[in-house]
């Protein structure tokens, strides 16, 4: 009876022993192969990200290749309408200005008389003739006899006749060989060149 | 009688050695099929691994309409705020200038005297 329970043990006990083993060996592929399959969720979701990545930025230097010539188009057509905007505003301002200045006899006056005391120092010559705009003869005239009381007789100063011009003088030697022109004109040309460098340092530096 | 003791004691004994000897056969064979069976497992598993990344290589070789389209609506999104950028920067010119009027109607002035 004991050597047949023996047995019974023996073989009880192989059995355990295998059933163990199963299960371990199975247990351990199942481990694995959850392993494998994690591996291989992650590196098919990195190389969907990183594939994706790489067309996205492909997408990307296209588009900013289309976009490059509007944005470029935008910042010359940004600089050139506040160019344009300045220029314009500062043309009103001195039109403005022109306005105000042949409105009022007095500043009129005030403006020959500085431009022929600018002709006189400019011109090198013994005779200058005065040529009025159309129809302020009269005024240049009366103005020009002014001047001359200041000048003490040299140069001689004689009024020459009426040109096409909206205010102001031009002034030439007598011999025609200098110029000096003195339009309201030709003094707002000068005046926008003479402003606007100033104006646009200060608008750029106030609109900061 | 002596003789057939010992004989069927051996009998009994080459019959234990047996009934262990197929157990033990029994659990070589229960631990070869756990070995085959933990084989298809992996074979299995490799498997799907291998299709996962076949299928990402094939979602991944073409982008989504639809991630274009966004990628494209923010760029364009960006050229629009440089447009409203340019536009305010041309605003604060505007205002500026109009803060400066005066200042500058004045230099106009003195310019139109001096020579």
């Amino acid at each position: 009876m004991e050597q047949r329970s023996l047995v019974e043990a023996i073989v009880q006990e192989i059995r355990r022993v295998a059933q163990e083993e199963a299960q371990k060996i199975l247990r351990r592929a199942e481990e694995e192969a959850q392993r494998v399959l994690e591996e291989a969720k992650e590196r098919a979701s990195r190389l969907i990200e990183e594939r994706r990545q790489r067309l996205l930025e492909e997408v990307r230097k296209k588009v900013l290749s289309e976009l490059a010539p509007r944005k470029l188009e935008l910042r010359h057509k940004m600089l050139l309408e506040k160019h344009t905007l300045v220029v314009s505003e500062v043309n009103s301002l001195i039109a403005e200005v022109i306005s105000e200045i042949r409105g009022d006899p007095q500043k009129y006056r005030e403006y020959l008389m500085e431009a022929l005391r600018a002709a006189v120092s400019s011109i090198a010559a013994s005779s200058l003739v005065v040529h009025p705009c159309k129809g302020e003869r009269e005024l240049v005239e009366r103005v020009v006899g002014e001047f001359k009381e200041s000048l003490g007789g040299s140069p001689e100063l004689a009024v020459g006749e009426e040109i096409g011009c909206s205010g102001g003088v031009v002034v030439r030697s007598s011999d025609g060989r200098v110029y000096f022109n003195a339009t309201l004109d030709a003094k707002a040309v000068e005046v926008k060149e003479r402003v606007l460098p100033r104006v646009f340092e200060k608008v750029a530096r106030r609109a900061k | 009688m002596g003789e057939k003791r010992i004989s069927r004691s051996i009998l009994r004994e080459e019959l234990d050695v047996k009934v262990i000897l197929e157990e033990r056969q029994k659990a070589d064979e229960l631990i070869a099929e756990a070995r085959r069976k933990a084989e298809e497992i992996l074979e299995e598993a490799r498997r799907k691994a291998r299709e996962m990344l076949e299928q990402a290589e094939k979602e991944a070789s073409t982008l989504p309409g639809d991630l274009v389209e966004e990628e494209r609506r923010k760029l364009y999104e960006e050229l629009d705020k440089v447009e409203r950028a340019y536009e305010e920067e041309l605003q604060s010119v505007r205002t500026a200038f109009n803060h400066a009027r005066e200042e500058i109607r004045r230099l106009i002035y003195e310019e139109m005297f001096r020579w």
